[in-house]
This record gives structure tokens, sequence and C-alpha cells, in this order.
């Protein structure tokens, strides 16, 4: 059973219940004590009766678990600031104002601000702390969007623990992601209130390009009407822009401007045009409005729009066209041979260079499959990377991935995004004998903006790149710790080690680069690794002797380095020279780089170790070893190659169709996701495939290949329409087959590729003939391609035959602005609700009468420390005292004497005698006890000697004449008369107590 | 000459922590008297104890944004200190943390300042300046000491502050710097500049000598002569060259008429005459006592010590120059009261070392024996 904790003044106890030994033992040493203490004098006795309840309350105390309480008296408060774009930004500076107003009002010294900027992400700009004075906006992030929630949590993640903590939420209330009322619910858990103070506005003058309506499939040539819909919140003038694929279109053929003049009444104006596509693939239409000025009296002069966020809407059609692919490739001699033999196989084929490539999903979705020969992955943005991969898997796109001395790991697509679509693992397999690489990073202090995230990026994309085998080790300076291996240099493994050792990268000062480079150059020599190198990022201005280059010199190991934001241009004079002396490659990203450009930089340096993965050699004829897939049908052998990159072979679904060296595989195919993947890790050109050019059956391989990657076209005609419906995108398909009926039964494969990269499923139900519904969640801004693959039964009517009708079809969706520019006015209940949960306050606004250091309704955080040990301590030496007060006899006269005596002063009258007297008796009592040294040492024992003894027993004092004995026999004591060994003592003491007063 | 030392403290931090060690001071005295009397520090000795300690991160008044330099001045109310952090201003600050003044550099997205000190106008006989080695601009700037109330509305980005005088350009010639990092000033016994020293790196790692003259009826500073040139240890031609490797910090001894150097990237002190020539090296690279790791730091105790900063080892050791003995040191790695994080900076005044704990944005004050000179006070 315990009871509840009970606090006495600044004392809790944890086990109250102990407490009850305190009245419970007390009363029995009381009983005890009056019989067994009766022999001491009353004040002895008193004092001995007290000290022994003291040491039960100190026992008792000690086991009732006490702690010493110490309320906090400081006050936290957490500024929790909007900086979203929805607030306009007069009021931004309203708030910044309040706060510098209202944090200097009623602060104590000691209490503390903090200060936390809410966007698209919450970040704490202060920590709370004791001279900070307002909100210091560094960097907010994003700010299309607010996240209150993650707000209010990393305030409530900041309180100090020692204060007590207010939250003031400054803020429009409208949150576009995450719930304030659950993270209010979490400060009401820890009893944090939180204070609001709603920024009040309402953007009168507005207009929203509210969405532009297009159909998502056009046959070539077929006019459609292109519905812009326009919501004003009062009338208002403005020219109104449509463009086509970037290319504007007149839509005012009588004046000289391409856009039109519109008057909008107040709520929602439609426009409608009627445009003909011009290209056979996704077109992008969008919808620009310019506020010119209001024809409201009210609002005379003034543009009437304060938001140019929303004045913009977007929409995708796509054209429909005969399925072509696109050729990627740098040199022209790299895909020559295979374009001859696609154009002579009737594919369209577009040929570009990386440089080319398209940003956008639904720009790459016009093509039905890719071809990248020979390119690197460095060629291509992570968004680009990450993108083709979503093409081939929730778009359905094909990819034919051709080799070259550039591509696969020796172009540096190991870990990239697209390694996952591919039929084989780019990292060599664990059983090849092959050299390995060692790459060392040395990192230096990255003063850019956001210069520690980059630098974080930038070194796993370089780690990414390694093969598995290759030896990594990276070199920083630690500032407190100085110079080390954050990461020593070994395998890369399943790169868990080094991505934990990137995390904690910390990018230090470092005075001189002597020490880490000549780590990096012992770590490397001894490496067993064939190619070897080292970069290292830095501002430059460490210095760096001669000596420690010639060691990389001599060793014959390169080194590259990044200069970054330097101090002044010469001071990567130090890194120029060290890249060229070592024969390495040198770097200036100035000032604020882009996080692309270093990324691509590292990965491309981390490739300078993977060249080996070349296999090149005698030429021989790769083993065919699938015929039976649909690429390989009737080949059944190949002429010889001169080279390939090594690779490993996939377990899971991918069929190797060529093997090389060791059975590496050369040529493979997958399905992925919705998508078909070829990979032929030897080239298309004549390098490594002089002999295959001039082979028959050249043509009929790539072919095969390319037709098998490519989306099917399908013959049935499916038309796609999309609406908007809140945070939902509608989609409804109508499909007829090619007899021009409606097609029922059909069965709907459907995907969506999202902005944010992702894909998912979308399930699509028969909603009557021939109409088919889904829908998909549509609430981030971005383009959202949809991906649809049918499958029919369909009954021939001349045959009656029942055959199979497969197709796809593509549809886009865009949601061109971010919920955050709908808001038009703030949320007042919100936050009210909010204040009203946590108890806080609804501020008025006025710095003073806020008075945000207020102690009413905060409670204040108790810190306890456990003090059990020194009530034990106290009691145990208390316990002490007790026996001693009654065996022993304290002088405080004496004691004062001696201490007098000891500091040299104090010598009065008074005490001079009362040391002659001590001193007297002293002489007398060893004079006694020289006399009689046996019974000397057993004064206060009781012995068997002691009944003869005749000595007295006074301490002090002269000894008195009619000396009694002090003890008796032992055996009498047990005997006879328990309680006289007692009374004797007793009765000596006395006896010496008197001599001392005489 | 310098200010009479108050008899007592009033300045020392006296709020709650000291209240807080009410306790632990009881339990140490009377382990003080069971041992048998009071254990008086050595006063020869610095206390390897912090005494004060004040700062917090932040580029409010009273907060510091990485703090890199340091010097202090002692007055009739107590020693007040001059410290210069990311925020590329120096604050004028009492031993609480309270912010008396700031001056603020007139350009700084280049970088910031990393030396500082405080010593003879060089325009206002009889009063004391701030010479600030403006790294990463080239230059030397002098400013009049603030004063008032200097934290306006502009809290974070004060306006900044005029120089009375700058000299310095970019470049190897002869009076140019790359990196200026400390100024000492030298003067005569009527306290009038003689001669300024200025230390640099990058390229340049020398001290070059400035002399005051009279151009145009102001005052300007031509170039006299410089020693040194940029080097290692390991690569000097011989020991006795006078290479340097980062020069991060100065100070001049009038007691013995030396210039002392903290060159810090070869881990060791140089004493040079005043006219240049090398004396001595004092130490090496290492972290026993007596070795250096990065000494940045430099302030002269007086009697031929000094105390010498070390960013690498995180601590400030007390150092007889004569010698090169280590006599004691307070600090190491660490984050509790008594340890520092990569400190940068000490200067001496009031009796105490002030200590830039960098790494933590704060400055500890511990005891220090002898009276604080020229590095400490200025003249």
């Amino acid at each position: 059973m315990t009871l509840a904790s009970i606090t006495v003044g600044p004392i809790g106890f944890e086990r109250p219940e102990w407490l009850i030994l305190l009245p419970v033992l007390g009363v029995v040493v009381f009983l005890m004590a009056r019989k067994s203490l009766s022999g001491l004098g009353g004040m002895t006795k008193w004092t001995a009766i007290g000290a022994r309840l003291f040491v039960i309350a100190l026992v008792a105390g000690a086991l009732a678990r006490p702690n010493w309480r110490t309320e906090a008296r400081d006050v936290s408060v957490i500024a929790v600031v909007d900086a979203s774009r929805s607030i306009p930004p007069a009021q931004q500076e309203g708030i910044d104002q309040y706060i510098e107003r209202a944090s200097a009002e009623g602060k104590r010294p000691d209490d503390r601000l903090g200060t936390v900027t809410v966007a698209r992400q919450s970040l704490v700009q202060s920590l709370p702390q004791r001279n900070t004075r307002g909100v210091e906006r560094q960097f907010v992030g994003a700010t299309d969007g607010t996240d209150l929630a993650e707000g209010v949590s990393l305030a409530l993640a900041t309180a100090p623990k020692d204060t007590a903590t207010r939250v003031v939420l400054m803020t429009d209330g409208n949150e576009t992601k995450g719930s304030l009322l659950r993270a209010a619910e979490a400060a009401l858990a820890v009893g944090v209130p939180i204070d609001v103070l709603p920024i009040e506005y309402r953007y009168d003058n507005e207009v929203i390009v509210d969405r532009i309506v297009t159909p998502a499939t056009v046959r070539m040539g077929e006019a459609i009407s292109v519905r812009v819909v326009l919501n004003a919140m009062r009338p208002a003038v403005g020219r109104l822009t449509l463009s086509e694929g970037g290319q504007p279109i007149d839509l005012d053929p009588g004046s000289p401007e391409l856009g039109m003049i519109v008057e909008l009444e107040r709520g929602p104006n439609v426009f409608s045009v009627q445009v003909t596509p011009r290209e056979p693939k996704p077109q992008a239409f969008e919808a620009v409005f310019e506020s010119i000025a209001s024809r409201d009296p009210a609002a005379a002069g003034s543009v009437g729009d304060s938001i140019t966020e929303n004045n913009r809407a977007r929409s995708i059609t796509f054209v429909g066209a005969e399925g072509s692919v696109l050729v990627v490739r740098e040199n022209a001699q790299e895909t020559e041979a295979l374009e001859r033999v696609l154009a002579e196989s009737e594919i369209q084929a577009y040929t570009i260079n990386a440089g080319q490539f398209p940003n956008t999903l639904a720009e790459l979705n016009a093509y039905e499959a890719v071809i990248l020969a020979n390119e690197p992955a460095f060629n291509f943005t992570e968004a680009q990377q990450e993108m083709l991969r979503q093409y081939v898997h929730d778009t359905g796109g094909g990819l034919v991935m051709v080799g070259g001395p550039d591509a696969f790991g020796a172009g540096g697509w190991i870990g990239s995004p697209l390694a996952d679509a591919l039929p084989i693992r780019l990292d060599p397999p664990q059983k090849r004998q092959m050299p390995r690489g060692a790459l060392v990073l040395v990192m230096h202090s990255v003063e850019a903006p956001r210069g520690v995230y980059l630098a974080k990026e930038t070194c796993n994309a370089a780690v990414d790149n390694l093969s598995r085998l290759d030896l990594v080790g990276i070199v920083e300076y630690q500032g407190i710790s100085g110079v080390d291996w954050v990461h020593e240099l070994q395998p890369v493994g399943d790169r868990s080690a080094v991505k934990r050792a990137i995390n904690q990268l910390q990018f230090g000062d470092m005075p001189s680069f002597d020490e880490s480079f000549n780590l990096a150059i012992d770590g490397l020599v001894a490496a067993p690794a064939g190619q070897k190198h080292m970069i290292v990022i830095s501002d430059g201005d460490p210095s760096l002797q001669r000596s420690t280059i010639r060691k990389f010199v001599n060793a014959g190991i390169t080194v590259s380095a990044v200069g970054i934001n330097p101090h002044s241009p010469s001071d990567l004079s130090t890194l120029r020279n060290v890249a060229r002396m070592t024969g390495g490659e040198f770097y200036d990203v100035g000032r604020n780089p882009a996080m692309d450009e270093v990324v691509s930089i590292f990965i491309k340096e981390a490739q300078t170790i993977r060249r080996s993965l070349i296999w090149e050699g005698d030429p021989f004829s790769p083993a065919v070893v699938n015929r039976s897939v649909e690429p390989m049908r009737g080949i059944s052998g190949v002429p010889p190659i001169r080279g390939y990159v090594v690779a490993a072979e996939r377990e899971g679904l991918s069929l190797v169709t060529m093997r090389g060296m060791e059975d590496d595989p050369v040529g493979a195919v997958w399905q992925y996701g919705l998508g078909k993947v070829v990979t032929y890790t030897s080239d298309a050109a004549s390098r490594w495939g002089a002999a295959w050019v001039s082979w028959g059956g050249y043509k009929q391989f790539w072919e095969q290949h390319v037709r098998w990657a490519m989306r099917p076209g399908g013959s049935a005609s499916v038309r796609v329409t999309t609406e908007h419906q809140g945070d939902e995108t509608l989609i409804m398909i109508d499909a007829l087959d090619p007899a021009g009926e409606r097609l029922n039964f059909a069965r709907f494969d459907a995907r969506v590729a999202n902005p944010d990269g992702t894909g998912s499923p979308v399930e699509i139900r028969q909603a009557g003939p021939g109409r088919y519904v889904g829908r998909i969640a549509s609430g981030d801004p971005g383009s959202y391609v949809l991906n649809l693959n049918y499958r029919s039964p369909v009954t021939d009517p001349e045959t009656g035959e029942m055959t199979l009708l497969e197709g796809s079809a593509q549809a886009a969706v865009s949601r061109p602005f971010a919920d955050e520019f709908r808001s038009l006015s703030s949320n007042r209940a919100l936050l009210r609700q909010v204040a009203e949960l946590t108890g806080g306050r609804e501020l008025s606004g006025d710095p003073v009468a806020d008075n945000l250091w207020d102690r009413v309704g905060l409670t204040m955080p108790v810190a306890t420390r456990s003090i059990w040990i020194a009530l034990a301590i106290g009691g145990i030496g208390l316990f002490l005292v007790d026996v001693g007060v009654r065996r022993v006899r304290i002088d405080p006269r004496g004691i004062a004497a001696a201490v007098g005596r000891a500091f040299g002063r104090g010598q009065t009258k008074d005490t001079r005698e009362s040391v002659e007297s001590l001193k007297r008796v002293r002489d007398r009592t060893r004079a006694r006890a020289e006399a009689s040294r046996e019974q000397a040492g057993r004064k206060f024992e009781a012995s068997d000697d002691a009944a003869s003894a005749a000595g007295p027993v006074a301490l002090s004092g002269e000894a008195e004449q009619t000396a009694a004995p002090i003890v008796k026999p032992k055996k009498r004591v047990v005997d006879d008369e328990p309680e006289d060994t007692l009374s004797a003592l007793r009765r000596a003491k006395r006896q010496a107590r008197d001599d001392m007063q005489e | 000459m310098l200010p009479p030392m108050p008899a007592s403290r009033p300045w020392h931090n006296t709020s709650r922590r000291a209240t807080q060690r009410g306790l632990g001071a009881l339990a140490a005295l009377a382990a003080g008297l069971t041992l048998g009397g009071c254990s008086d520090a050595d006063p020869a000795t610095i206390s390897t104890e912090a005494e004060v300690s004040f700062g917090e991160v932040g580029r409010y008044p009273g907060q510091f944004s990485y703090p890199r330099a340091i010097d202090a001045i002692a007055t009739p109310d107590g020693p007040e200190l001059f410290v210069c952090d990311k925020t590329a201003r120096v604050q004028r600050m009492l031993t609480d943390g309270t912010p008396i003044g700031v001056v603020q550099m007139p350009e700084w997205e280049l970088g910031k300042p990393t030396g500082l000190t405080i010593a003879a106008h060089p325009t206002k006989p009889g009063e004391r300046a701030l010479w600030v080695a403006d790294t990463h601009y080239h230059q030397v700037l002098v400013y009049d000491l603030p004063e008032g109330e200097p934290f306006g509305d502009e809290q974070v980005n004060p306006e900044p502050t005029t120089p009375v005088l700058a000299f310095g350009s970019y470049g190897h010639e002869p009076g140019q710097f790359v990196y200026p990092t400390d100024v000492a000033v030298l003067t005569d016994a009527a306290g009038a500049i003689e001669r300024v020293y200025v230390s640099e790196y990058g390229g340049n790692d020398r001290v070059s000598v400035f002399t005051p003259v009279e151009r145009e009826g102001a005052t300007a500073f031509e170039f006299d002569f410089s020693f040194g040139s940029p080097g290692t240890v390991e690569d000097a031609p011989t020991p006795e060259a006078v290479v340097f490797n980062r020069p991060q910090s100065i100070a001049i001894d009038r007691e013995t008429n030396e210039l002392i150097v903290a060159d810090s990237c070869n881990h060791r002190l140089g004493r040079f005459t005043l006219d240049g020539e090398l004396i001595a090296w004092v130490g090496g690279l290492g972290e026993a006592p007596g070795s250096f790791t990065y000494p940045y730091g430099l302030a002269l105790l007086g009697g031929g010590q000094a105390l010498v900063c070390e960013f690498g080892a995180c601590r400030v050791q007390q150092i007889d120059l004569a010698t090169g003995e280590s006599l004691g040191s307070f600090g190491g790695m660490g984050l509790g009261e008594n340890t520092l994080a990569k400190p940068w900076g000490v200067a001496l005044a009031g009796g105490m070392a002030w200590v830039l704990d960098s790494g933590r944005n704060r400055v500890v004050g511990f005891d220090a024996p002898g009276v604080p000179r020229s590095a400490g006070v200025g003249p």
C-alpha cells in the first residue's frame, strides 16, 4: 500500500506511510527511556530522550523518501510566429515589433524569451534565453504553407526544464498541414498554456485564378475548349493571358496585345477559349491574371489584388500521337547505328543530350520509352533521376539503359534512385575478385547558407556512388576533440555506418590542413585498394605545408578540392595548388552554390575510383541464356564484345538474357511497376561492339528490345477528363472499342505519380456503359500524372471471336498553388479554441496590457533532490550523540578554554582558574591511575577485576572520599542485578559532575 | 600607469550561483579545517576553478555568436571586457555580462575580425582606444571606446560605427595585409605611441611594424619594417629561421622590452626584440605542460610570464617565457564549469584572467596572479 506523496514546506515525502514510525516508535522510546534513563539527571535525561526521538524522526524521514523541493521562479515565453505568406508583410513587421515591446514589458532579468517561426517548416530562431529581445528571422524556409502544429510542438520541445513556460502563438490560424488542436492537447498535457494573438486580416481586393479546365486527352487536330475560372472578392479589371506550352495564345486578335482585358464581377467569372493544340505531346496550358485597377469606387485607384501566387493556374492535356522514344546520349557516335535501326523499324525517335532532358514528368510522359546510351548519373539532377524512376514505375514508360565506360556502376548510378528500377545490381557481386577503390573525404567548415545540410547531402551522394567493396573514410575537424576520422577508412558495406558518421559531421573550422591530410594519407597508403583518391571541401583558409602535399605526390594519390565560400578569392590558392600538384581537379563553387552543383561534383569525383568496374579484354561472345523472353525471340547467338560494365545479378523477377565473364549479366530485362526495363552493359557503338554494328541481327535485336520496353499504345479510344473536388480529383474515363461501341467490363490498372515523387494505385470502377470513374488525392500543389493500363475482352463483330483488347492512356492533373494562398481571412475561432483548451489567453495586441510575463496560470516547475541519505547520516550521527550524552561528559568551559589556548587568547581569569582546577584534577587522576594502572583502563568498563578496584571514577574535579565501586563483576551484573551496572555508572558520572562543580 | 585596483570585488556575479555554491563552500571550508587550516591558493599560479562566467548564444546585446577576440581593461568600478564575435561587433561589457557599449564593423560579408586590443589612443593623448584587426577586410581600425546607451532600436544589427582611423589594404607588399590577426601598441613613458605591430596570416604570415606620422594635419601610420615569413617548423631551413604559420596573437612586454608572438599553427611562442630579432622560440606541438596545441590567445602577466590560450588543447597555460616552463593551467577540453571548448582568446584585468570559451559562447573569469600588464590593460 502506498500513500500519495506529502509535502511539508520545502520537503516532500514519496513514501509518507513510513512516517507512522515516528509516533509509534516515539511513544515506545519515550516509555522505555523514562525507565531506563531514570538514573540520569533531568537535563541529561531529556536531552537523551530528545536525541532518541530525533534519531527516530530522521530514520523514519529517511525511509519516507524525502525530497528537497526547489520551485522555479523564472518564466520562459516562447513566441511561435507565423511567417507564412498568408500574413501580409506589414502585419509580419507588426508582430516583430509587438514581440520586442511586449518582451521588454514586465520581464524579470532571469526570464527567458525564445522564438520559433512557422511556415511550411518550423524553425527555432532562438532558444529561450535571458538576453533575447525579439524575433530575429534568419532562415524561415518555404513560406507557401503553414504547419502550426509543428511550431507548437517545437516550442514545447525547446521549453527549459527549470522555468515555467508560456507559448504565445501569433498567427492567422490558417493551417495547411498538421493539426493545431492536437498539438494544443500535447501542450495541455505538459501544463503549458498557449496564449494566442490572432493576426486579423482580410484580403478584400483579391482575385484568384481558381482553375483552368481542359480535357485530359485529346486527339491531334481536335479543337478543345479551355475554360478559365476566376474568383474576385469585388469587381475588378485585369488582363488575362493564356499560354500553351509556354507560347502565348492570342486571345484578342483585334488588338496588338496577346492577352485580353477582362472585367470581373464579384464572385466566380468564367472565360472560355477555343484552342487547337499544335504538337502531338502533352501540352501545358497556363492562365495568368494581372490586375490593372479596380473600378469599385470604394477601392478607387488601388490595384485590386494583393497575393500574386494565386493569380495563375495550369492544366495539362495529352495530345494523342504515335508512340515515340527519347534517346539520350552525349556523343552522336554513341547511338548512330541504333538510331538508324530505329528509323528503319519506324519507331519515332527524338535524340537529345542530358542537358535537354525534360524536367517534368508530364513532358517525359510524351514518350513511350527512354533510351540512355552511355550516360553517367551526374548528367542528371537527383530530381530527374527520381522522375525517370517514377516514369517507369508509375506511368508505365519503358527504359533501355545501354552501357559504355560512363554507364551503370562506372557512371555513378550506384545508389541513384534509378538503380532500383534496373534488372541488375550495379554493385559488383561479392564473390568477384576485382580491384577496389579507396576514397577519403576531408571536410572543413562550410560557411555558406545551409552549408552543413549541403555538405552532408554531398557526402551522402558521394558515398552512395561507391560500390560496397570500395573503401571510404571521412576526416574532419570535430571542434572540441580536434582532427580525427569520423569514419575510419573501411569498406562501404551496407552504408549504414558511414551514413551515421555523415550525420554526425560538425564541419569544424580547422586552422591547418596538415593534421587532417596526414591522417588521410596514412590511411590511404595503408589501404588495400587499387585506385586511391581524396576529396577536400573547404573555404580554403587553413594552412598547408608543402611537405604534406609531397606525401600525396609521392604516393601517387590524387586530391580534388572543392572551394566553397572563401573569405577572399586568394584563399583558394592552397586548394588549387594541392589539386594541381597531385593531379586532381579543383572546383570553385563560389559563395552560394546550388546543391545539385556540389553534389554532382562529388559524384563525379567519386567516379575517379570507380573505373575498376569496367571489364575490357579479348573479344568474346556473350552467352545467350534466355531465348524465350520476348526481346530475345529468334536470337540464338550474338557477336563478340570487347568490354562491358561489371554488375551483379538481381534476385527476383529479373531475367538475364546474356552473360559475360564469370557469368556477369550483360543483358537483362524485367518489369518494374507498370513499366519495362532493359539493360545492356556493353555499348551500342563500335567502341566495344564493333562486330555488332555490322551484324545482321543488329536491327532485330534492338527493335525487339525497344518495342518490348515501349508503353503499349492500344487501339481503344479512351478519353479522360478530370475535375477538382476539394483536396481530391475525380477521374472520369469514357472508353470506346475500335468499332466505336462502348467498352464495358474493362479492367483498369491505374497508378498516379504524385508531385512528391511517390506513386500510388488508383481504384477505377465502372459507373455506367463505357464510363469508368476513380479518385485521387491531390491536396499538394504540383503535377499529378495518371497512367491507365486497361484490358478488356471484346467480340470481333465479323468473326464473333473473343479477343483481348489491351492498351494504356495517360492524363495529368495540375494543382498550381498551395492552399496557403486560398485563405483570404483569418481563422480566429480555431485560435480561441486552442487558448481555451490549454488555459491560455487571447491577447489584445497591446504589448503592455498583454503582460507576457504574467505568472498567473503558469505551473512553476519544481526541482527535487533526494535527501534521504543526508537524513540517514544525520540519524546515525545523532545516534552516536545519544550514546555520547549518556557516556561522555561534555564540559563547555573546558572546550572553550582548549579552543582559547589553541588560538593563544581567551585566557581570562575565570578560564585560567578553571584551567588550573582542571589541571589539578587531571594530575590527581593521573597519579591515581598510575598507582593502579590496571584500574585506569577499566574506569568505565564492567570487568571482573573492577569489583576490587579502589580507584575513583571521576573524570575531573577532586577525587571523592568515599569511592563507590564503579562497576560490579560481570557475573553479578548478568546474574543478579542487571540495572546495577547502569546505576553504578550513573552514580559515577554524577559524582564526577559534582566534583566538577566544586 | 594602471588605475588603482578596488580593494574588494563588488562586480563579481553574486546572484543565484553564489547562493547555490554556498553549501558547497561550507563543506569545502569544513574539509579545509579538518585537513588542518585554510589552504590559501598559491598566489603565484592561476586558479584551476572558474570564479565567474557569463554569456549565451544569440545576436542581441549581451549575447555572443562565436566570440573570437577579447581584451579587458581595469577601471575604478571594476574590469570591463571587450568581446568581438561573428556578428562583427565589439561589445563593451561589465563582468556580469551587461553590455555597456558596442562598435559595429563597417562591413562583415567576407568575414569578421579576429583580433582586438585596447591601447593608447592615436589622436587623443591620455585616452584609450579600441584597435581592431579587421581580418577579412585587410585593415586595422581604431575606434573611440564605445560609451552610453548604444543599443537603440537596431538591437541586432546596429549601425556601423565610424572609426577614428584606419590603415591597411589587401596585398603582399610591405605595409599591406592579407589577414591581419592582432595589434600591439608600443608607447613611450609619456604614453605616446611609438610603434604599432600588426600580425597577419594567409600567405603573408609576418609581423609588420608601423610608426605614427603627421600627414596633412592628421595622424597616419607609415610602414617601418616587418619580420617573419610564411613557413612551418618542419619546412624551416634552420631552427632559428623566423617563419610563422598563422601568428594569431602578439603582445609587448615592457618589462623586458620583448614582443611575444603566438605562432599558432606552428604551436609555439616566439620571443623577439622590439626590432624583430628572434630571442627564442618557446614550446612546440603537444598536450604536455609547456607544449602547445594551436596557441591562439596571449596575455602577459608580468615577471616574464604569459597566459597562453590554446584553441586546440582547450586550456590556458601560465608559461614562464624564459624557461618555457608551464607553471599552471586552467581548463581542459570539456563542457563543465571549469573546462573550455575551443577558446580563442584571453585577457587580464582586475586580478583575474578572462578567457573566451568560444565554443560555448561565454566568457570565463578565474583568478590570475600578478598585475596585468600590456596585453591586458593597454598602456
